[in-house]
């Protein structure tokens, strides 16, 4: 490979900036200087769809109106658990205006028997068991609720600890007898549980598995800490629900969804439909937000496209609230147990993690790997441990498994702190090794003015006032499966083309600063048509992935159009294309001043009507993490919480958070800025409010709404005040990095310790409820 | 999660993890759990964490030897 060297920022501005030299493939595009000195990067430009959004004239997978479309209704399971003995369509099928039942079966494999029953079994309230196609949304639920289902129910089991127990209802019959089954053999704690519905531990990760002697560190110990927190179910809550249209042609699967992943939809359905992927066609222009549920088809997607098979016609289908609470997904719940040791001089020398966690029927509701990696510790071990309950999956939600992961630490740390008698931010600064996260805790501290902060408990009045801190971390994901298209037109046109998605975040706005910054033009001047699976393949919009997956590869193929249209100038001017640059719309010569074109005049000089370049991501500058591809470095962050505790009524108000955050080179202020707001009032909103409510004597969610299922009103957000720390590590042509995760991770911990500042009592559990306030002051019982 | 990479023509091709992370594989592993603690398994044919056979689902359990697993290799257009 050819290769070139070139010297790259590294560092943090007004802290450590210097240079570092790297080799880099050949066809990589010159070195970008620091924002201070580009035109359009690291800019408050505002969004290119702004307008569109606000005057509705933005069209969401909701608003698609087809001819000849029929509006869709699932049927789900109002049982936690049961065998569906029969289910009657007969007078749904007879309803004037219905077009198409189709109820989800057991299909035995060719020349085997079906032993399993018509229908799959039912695990869960919410489970989607058929749909109804129709002429209206009310014909369709109309069907559903003449559709009488059949149940020969089972005993179940909603609540966590229960299913622990021995002889509690299983939640999946199939017996667990060997570890390869991920089945819990014998390793249990306390000598009681950890049979039938438990599954795990899960102790490694792309982290590696546990380090040093735990024994060891604990005995080298002076000082330890070992508590139990607790987190609630969080739900997802995005303003548009999920939900598809779908168009299937002779001879193309036409699918409209608000989704995080167009490429995944599109793979999914050809899968379970047989269909060459070229024959599917996913395509999201516009979304209502979206934070880990909507990376799939999810069981709509199917219906839908089952529906529009049966009737011929296009189907609409898009879930109500109610819906998304029972089936579409939610952070688990978790109890984790951690023990962390310290000598007295504050150096970690052991920790310990434990955590249980329903996922409803499904796995994955560890706590992620933030106390494995955030501080430096020789000696480490985590048992992560899934237990099954009839209740709905989970999916990913925002930082997966570290924001539950964050409100155990970081109090644990704070506690630590306040035995060694050191300052929590001060402590932070002797064990936390990373750069910029120190760089945080300065500037987030001067602005926080944390020489405010009292000795726990020590305000006076009815209201007390609390300050705390908590820090995070989030690897740099890297999806190499991601790449644009550049056209130039030679009407002076310039186009990005990809399936990567906007899921509100912005990035249509990025890809065009990304171009306009290296073709020398202004936003205004680029279109972007992204969200079509017609288009490159994009990454998905999960794991704080998209900036850094697909920025880089937008800025190689503008560059590398831009290198073809310079060719042309320089023949048409007899000159080294080496010479010639583009500025302000205009090209330019270094040396010879008299030499000027437009953009546009330029693009008529090309022989055909477009230059087409299309760029993939490349490695990494430097290299990954080996063997699992990791980028270097991660995203750090630090908040800073001020709340108010009344101790008569137990209401807690947050009143500020100010948020420092670093996402390598930021390109967009102002989408930052945004995208930290979000995050922050969510993770106010998972300290404080969001928590679903189980009857577990019937299995149901008493608080599937947007009425009882709190969320914050705008009087209840803080005020919030970004810090976005520039940290250039030269790792790719942009090197820039998203910042959807980390901006959520750190503001419940840090609520919780200010909580603990300002009236003196911690509390271990979330949401923290006037209830809570009150049973933890002695007030009530 | 496994030091090893699993075979991936010993497991379901429809099993799918939806995993926090995004995809790091260019796409060929769609199963592939990168942090087993806290990816969420999915079965596409059966649109759900419960395969068609009322069983869990898991690259664990979605092996060959299930009565509901398809081989990566069947996709026949």
């Amino acid at each position: 490979m050819n290769t070139k060297k070139e010297k790259f920022p590294y560092g943090i501005p007004g802290h450590n900036l210097g240079e570092i030299e790297r080799e880099i493939p050949i066809e990589e595009p010159p070195v970008w200087p620091v924002n201070d000195k580009l035109k359009v990067i690291g800019k408050r430009v505002t969004r290119i769809d702004a307008l569109d959004k606000v005057t509705g004239k933005a069209k969401y997978t909701s608003d698609m109106k087809l001819p000849g479309m029929l509006y869709a209704k699932m049927l789900r399971s109002n049982v936690p658990h049961a065998v569906i003995t029969s289910i009657d369509i007969s007078k749904a099928k007879n309803l004037t205006g219905v077009h198409a039942i189709h109820l989800i079966e057991n299909s035995p494999k060719e020349g085997e028997e079906n032993t399993k029953g018509k229908y799959p079994m039912v695990k869960y309230v919410g489970q989607p068991l058929g749909g109804v196609a129709a002429e209206s949304l009310e014909i369709a639920k109309d069907a559903i609720a003449l559709i009488k289902v059949n149940y020969e129910e089972k005993p179940f089991v909603i609540d966590m600890e229960a299913a622990m127990e021995i002889g509690a209802p299983i939640v999946f019959d199939e017996p667990i007898t060997q570890q390869e089954d991920g089945g819990d053999v014998g390793e249990v704690h306390d000598g009681s549980k950890g049979q039938g519905n438990v599954r795990g531990p899960s102790t490694s990760s792309f982290f590696g598995g546990p380090r040093g002697d735990l024994e060891k560190g604990f005995a080298e110990a002076d000082v330890v800490v070992e508590r139990t927190y607790r987190t609630q179910v969080h739900t997802h809550m995005p303003l548009e629900t999920h939900g598809v249209v779908v168009d299937w042609k002779p001879d193309l699967m036409m699918v409209y969804t608000s989704t995080q992943n167009t490429n995944n939809v599109r793979n999914e359905m050809a899968s379970i439909f047989n269909l060459p992927k070229s024959k599917v066609r996913v395509v999201c222009d516009f979304m209502g937000g979206g934070f880990g549920a909507k990376h799939s088809a999810g069981s709509f997607g199917p219906m839908a496209a089952n529906l529009a098979k049966k009737s011929g016609r296009p189907v609409w289908l898009m879930l109500d609230r109610q819906e998304e609470h029972l089936a579409e997904g939610n952070r688990p719940s978790s109890k984790q147990y951690l023990k962390i040791g310290a000598k007295n001089d504050g150096t970690l020398t052991g920790i310990q993690q434990r955590s249980h966690g329903t996922a409803g029927v499904g796995l994955g509701a560890g706590v992620g790997r933030i106390a494995q990696i955030l501080y430096s510790c020789p000696n480490f071990a985590t048992e992560q441990y899934d237990v099954l309950t009839n209740a709905g999956p989970g999916a990913a939600w925002r930082a997966p498994g570290n924001v539950q992961g964050a409100f155990g630490l970081e109090q644990a740390i704070d506690e630590l702190a306040e035995k060694l008698k050191m300052d929590p931010l001060s402590y932070r600064d002797h064990i936390d090794k990373s750069e910029v996260r120190k760089v945080e805790r300065q500037r987030g501290a001067a602005l926080f003015d944390w020489s405010r902060r009292q000795p726990a408990g020590s305000g006076k009045g009815v209201v007390k006032k609390g300050l705390g801190v908590g820090q995070s971390t989030w690897p740099r994901f890297v999806t190499l499966d991601s790449s644009v298209e550049i056209k130039i037109h030679n009407d002076g046109g310039v186009e990005v083309r990809s399936s990567v998605q906007d899921i509100g975040t912005g990035t249509k706005t990025i890809l065009a600063q990304v171009v306009a910054e290296e073709l020398g033009l202004q936003v205004k001047d680029i279109k972007v048509n992204i969200g079509d699976t017609f288009f490159p393949v994009g990454p998905g919009s999960g794991g704080s992935v998209v900036t850094g997956s697909i920025t880089p590869p937008t800025r190689n193929a503008a560059f590398e159009a831009k290198k073809e249209l310079l060719n042309l100038v320089a023949k048409k001017w007899e000159t080294d294309a080496a010479e010639l640059f583009i500025s302000d719309g205009q090209v330019g010569h270094n040396t010879d001043t008299e030499l000027k074109m437009s953009f546009k005049e330029a693009t008529k000089l090309m022989r055909t009507s477009q230059i087409s370049k299309t760029a993939s991501r490349s490695d990494d500058y430097g290299g990954f993490q080996q063997p699992w591809g990791l980028a270097y470095g991660d995203l750090g962050s630090v908040q800073f919480a001020e709340v108010s505790v009344n101790t008569n009524t137990g209401f807690v108000k947050v009143d500020k958070i100010v948020a420092a955050h670093s996402c390598g080179r930021p390109l967009n202020i102002g989408q930052l800025e945004s995208q930290i707001n979000g995050g922050v009032i969510q993770g106010v909103s998972y300290a404080l409010y969001e928590n679903r409510v189980m009857d577990k004597s019937t299995g149901h969610m008493v608080n599937a709404n947007v009425d009882q299922y709190k969320v914050p009103f705008s009087m209840e957000i803080p005020e919030i005040e970004s810090i976005i720390v520039e940290e250039y590590s030269a790792r790719s042509s942009t090197d820039a990095y998203g910042i959807g995760e980390p901006a959520n991770i750190a503001t419940a911990a840090a609520i919780a310790n200010a909580v603990y500042n300002a009236i003196g009592v911690r509390i271990y559990e979330i949401p923290i409820t006037p209830s809570s306030i009150l049973k933890a002051l002695n007030k009530v019982s | 999660m496994d030091p090893i990479k699993p075979s991936k023509n010993n497991i379901c091709k429809f099993l799918r993890a939806r995993n926090p992370y995004g995809m790091m594989e260019g796409g060929e592993h769609p199963w592939l759990l990168l942090d087993d603690a806290n990816t969420i398994c999915w079965c596409i044919t059966s649109s759900g964490a419960m395969g068609p056979d009322n069983g869990l689902v898991s690259p664990k359990h979605c092996k060959e030897g299930r009565s509901c697993f398809v081989s990566g290799d069947a996709d026949v257009l």
